[in-house]
């Protein structure tokens, strides 16, 4: 669909956190710190969840700008320093470095880069501090620079410059004394891509670095003991906030892994943010980091997929701010209404079910049919009066709210879509809310795009020639079977949707049987790709557990499903896979004409609500 | 230097003379041998035909084709998925090459990836600094063909995005960052690297209407662009010549000065020409870092319909 764009401020546009002000990030920030308070304690920690979960804001709100005006106290007093560590994709992951893999530079080049990015961040952080005590707080900074900084980097290969011939000039004051020490990280973070460039075209031979080489354990750890130690410093750990530590290389991740192993996390806390394509939790010294042993760990989406009311608050929440400090007075629900015609006839069947449980009532209570059977038989009743079937409305902010799929992006990016085209149809006029057609137009769009439609014109014709066991499966072919599975399990779940099941709304899949190596490859790429979730479930004989992989509510409305519950999971096997991978169509004309029960055996799933 | 037609090429009349080197890569599109086509080829001393060979399956025999017009061609192993071994490859393919103080080397820079394209453009000015080095590109005259306006597209997805061999800036920690973006038709790859790289400022370029019938692929480029908006709305906006290097490059050194103090990333998806003046501004101002968004997937059966016009592009420009 095309999109109207008009230019003003959107209240649910992406905002980076880092750029907020504490004031902003604060009015917006929703404390979430009771669903993951591991974060907030001293020890190093991982916290896991896709982009968009809301990682970065976390880590913004533990900054002591955020912290001094959220605790109104002091900086003395805070209970950590946290020092913010962004670690954007090709800041450290420079390809030139892919020429040291498998060499013993590797590890030690690599360690020193990040000790510089990560000492230049903490000196940001100290420069901006409201830093009290005059001469003195001046004077011991200069005493701990001089030796704990200077004095080690020159006994690292440091040779000083002009620029630096003298001792930290002992009347600046401390925030000039700290600006300076960034300065030098930073122009020795330079020298290491200056090194690395001459990489860029050698096959062969590695020119030789003469350069600093700084660690963990004989710079920056006992430089970060040392600012600790200050008198006007907190007197509590400092919490290194690594955002995003996918965007490490493989050196560098072993590297950080090292860090988190030696045990320094009542004092130097490691705060490790990922995306969920960590590279390895192997150390350079071949041990390997795991949880509880080494940190705690915090996954966002089993949390919020576990307790999905608390994310529908949550949602709640946050979107109630975005659009307070917009200046909407609505509330979340009023901003984003339901299609009132709709569930009005809806609530007429939910009436009807419960009327007829007493008599032909399966669940265990008329409420349980009524959630169970009421949508689902709404839209198979428009499919039965108009070919498409498609006229189910997707609006409503709770909708929303469970196509997101546990994460508050996809609320909010389809949101800033929706609010563009009001605004724009509005052509000049003022925003009151989003019209339920509006809503529903772009939700779908999303999801259209999100499947790729243009897969069926290009790949029609064209049958997956794959066999079960038939070894490495090339990744262009991994990507059209990828989308073949997907439409064939979403055509599944529609039918099921349709059915006269006791279960109707389905949306994950089990193996029954041993699925091989490369149908796996299929759904850890669509897992990648964020079309799955992988979750676990008791196996079907009972002897232990089994994945269950969830398909993203977010293609609920590409594939008209009911978005608001799946209570079921069906299980699978390996050839019945390959069946709707190898050729999606004639595998749906077979699950419609023999129905989805005998192709498949369903079972309830406890872990979610109904 | 300049436009020219493609078929320019036969009479002589666009490049004159003896070409010492040909330097083409292939592709599942048929521009890849839109040059070749009407090239001289008899006139063409020494060749190297480049190739990805993790996509030969997709190139529908166009690698025979081309090669077919260079008998005797050096062949290269190029990788999409590794920038190191397509690296490697045109390296050494060009340190078999010794030409004449006075040489002519044609490269036709239509079908390389903009990656390789970059690479390839270090490596060629190390190699022949006195050399006359001519870079050529036929245009397009449909993109995505067959397609209505609001549903072209030529790539989905980003794969990876890595920073390009060769030109890795020189970034400060400390510092925030700009990412300025050509724009092309992917409107969803700069989507995912707005949202990969959280930068502080993004710029957006879109290539101004240029000659005859470039302003056809104008419209869904824009469509893609007020998505953007919608989603990041504090973009800044310029606007770009896509066909000419050198004005290109000096629009991106404005508008890299206009913000001082930040780290720049610069993604060039727009024309393999504007993907030149990308270069050229990175290799001028070594602060600044290309990055390149690898697509999950290309509209490799409707990518393109070779054009006629050439433009034909030097350094000494």
């Amino acid at each position: 669909m095309k999109i109207e764009i008009a230019d003003s401020t959107n209240p649910f546009s992406v905002k980076t956190p880092e750029d907020l002000e504490a004031a902003e990030a604060l009015r917006l920030f929703v404390d979430v710190f009771t669903d993951f308070y591991k974060i907030r304690e001293p020890g190093h920690s991982m916290l896991n969840g896709p982009r968009g979960s809301g990682k970065s804001m976390m880590f913004r709100f533990l900054q002591p700008d955020c912290q001094l005006l959220a605790r109104n106290s002091t900086f003395q007093d805070l209970p950590f320093l946290g020092v913010l560590v962004s670690i954007k994709n090709t800041d450290l992951k420079l390809t030139e470095l892919q020429r040291l893999e498998d060499r013993h530079a590797a590890a030690v080049l690599n360690e020193h880069f990040l000790c510089m990015y990560v000492a230049s961040r903490v000196f940001l952080t100290l420069s901006r501090a409201p830093i009290e005590g005059g001469s003195v707080a001046r004077k011991e900074v200069g005493e701990v620079l001089r030796h704990q900084f200077y004095g080690v980097l020159e006994r690292s290969g440091w040779q000083r410059g002009r620029r630096e011939s003298k001792d930290p000039d002992s009347t600046s004051d401390a925030s000039h004394l700290f600006n300076a020490a960034k300065a030098l990280c930073d122009r020795l973070y330079a020298e290491v891509i200056n090194y690395v460039k001459r990489l860029a075209f050698e096959a062969t031979s590695l020119p030789p670095y003469t350069g600093a080489l700084c660690g963990y354990l004989d710079f920056l750890y006992p430089l970060l003991e040392a600012l600790r130690e200050m008198s006007f410093m907190p007197k509590k750990p400092i919490y290194l906030l690594m955002d995003d530590a996918d965007y490490l290389n493989l050196s560098q991740t072993m590297v950080l892994n090292s860090w988190i192993s030696t045990r320094t996390g009542r004092t130097v806390s490691l705060k490790v943010s990922t995306q969920l394509k960590y590279k390895t939790y192997s150390t350079l010294g071949g041990m390997r980091i795991s949880s509880p042993h080494d940190y705690s760990e915090v996954n966002i989406s089993d949390i919020y997929t576990s307790h999905r009311g608390k994310y529908l608050g949550r949602v709640e929440e946050i979107v109630r701010k975005r659009l307070l400090l917009a200046g909407f007075e609505k509330s979340p629900r009023e901003f984003f209404p339901r299609d009132e015609e709709q569930e009005g006839r809806i609530a007429t069947i939910e009436e009807q079910l419960r009327a007829d449980w007493p008599q032909k009532g399966r669940g265990f209570r008329a409420s349980d049919d009524v959630v169970r059977y009421a949508r689902p038989i709404f839209i198979s009743r428009l499919k039965g009066r108009r070919k498409a079937g498609s006229t189910y409305s997707y609006a409503g902010f709770e909708q929303l709210v469970h196509i997101s799929s546990g994460l508050i992006r996809y609320f909010l990016e389809p949101a800033a879509l929706m609010y563009s085209e009001e605004e724009a149809l509005a052509g000049g006029g003022e925003v009151g809310f989003i019209r339920p057609r509006i809503q529903n137009e772009v939700i779908r769009a999303v999801a259209d795009e999100l499947m790729m439609s243009e897969f069926d014109r290009i790949f029609a014709d064209d049958q997956i020639d794959l066999g079960p066991g038939t070894g490495e499966v090339d990744r262009e072919l991994m990507k059209q079977s990828l989308h073949n599975l997907i439409k064939s399990l979403g055509g599944v779940f529609h039918q099921k949707l349709l059915s006269q099941d006791s279960e109707r709304r389905v949306f994950s899949v089990a193996f029954s049987d041993r699925p091989d190596p490369d149908l796996m490859q299929v759904f850890q790429l669509g897992i990648e790709f964020g079309y799955f979730q992988r979750s676990s479930i008791g196996n079907k004989d009972g002897t232990g557990r089994t994945p269950l992989y969830v398909l993203t509510r977010r293609l609920a409305p590409h594939f008209t499903l009911d978005p608001t519950g799946f209570a079921g999971y069906l299980f699978v096997t390996n050839e019945r896979m390959w069946e709707a991978v190898r050729d999606p169509n004639a595998f749906l004309r077979k699950v419609k004409k023999r129905g989805v029960k005998h192709m498949f055996e369903e079972r309830q799933l406890r872990l979610f609500d109904a | 230097m300049g436009r020219a037609r493609v078929h320019d090429l036969g009479g002589g009349r666009a490049l004159p003379g003896v070409v010492d080197l040909f330097i083409g890569s292939v592709s599942y599109e048929d521009r890849c041998m839109s040059v070749a086509r009407w090239l001289k080829t008899s006139e063409v001393r020494l060749s190297i035909i480049a190739e990805n060979m993790n996509h030969v399956e997709f190139h529908r025999g166009n690698g025979e084709r081309l090669r077919g017009y260079f008998p005797g061609c050096m062949a290269v192993n190029l990788d999409t998925a590794s920038p190191l071994r397509t690296a490697d490859g045109l390296r050494a393919a060009l340190d078999e090459v010794d030409l004449p103080e006075d040489g002519k080397v044609v490269v036709d820079i239509t079908t390389f990836t903009h990656e390789a394209l970059l690479i390839l453009f270090q490596l060629v000015r190390r190699r022949f600094r006195r050399v006359q080095v001519i870079y050529a590109y036929a245009s397009a005259r449909e993109y995505a063909y067959g397609l209505a306006v609001e549903e072209k597209w030529l790539s989905r997805g980003v794969e990876d995005v890595r920073s390009v061999l060769g030109y890795p800036g020189t970034f400060r920690p400390s510092r925030k960052l700009h990412l300025i973006v050509l724009v092309g038709f992917e409107h969803e790859r700069i989507g995912e690297l707005i949202s990969q790289y959280e930068p502080s400022l993004v710029s957006l370029g879109y290539g101004e209407p240029g000659p005859r019938g470039t302003s056809d692929h104008i419209p869904s480029a824009i469509l893609g662009f007020g998505r953007l908006k919608a989603l990041y709305g504090g973009a800044n906006e310029f606007s770009f010549p896509c066909f000419d290097p050198i004005a290109t490059k000096e629009v991106l050194k404005g508008t890299t000065a206009r913000h001082p103090k930040y780290n720049v990333i610069i993604a060039a998806l727009n024309t393999k020409l504007s993907t030149l003046g990308a270069a050229l501004a990175a290799i001028e101002n070594e602060e600044v870092q290309l990055c390149y968004a690898q697509a999950v997937l290309y509209n490799i059966r409707r990518y393109s319909l070779p054009g006629d016009d050439l433009y034909l592009f030097s350094c000494a420009d």
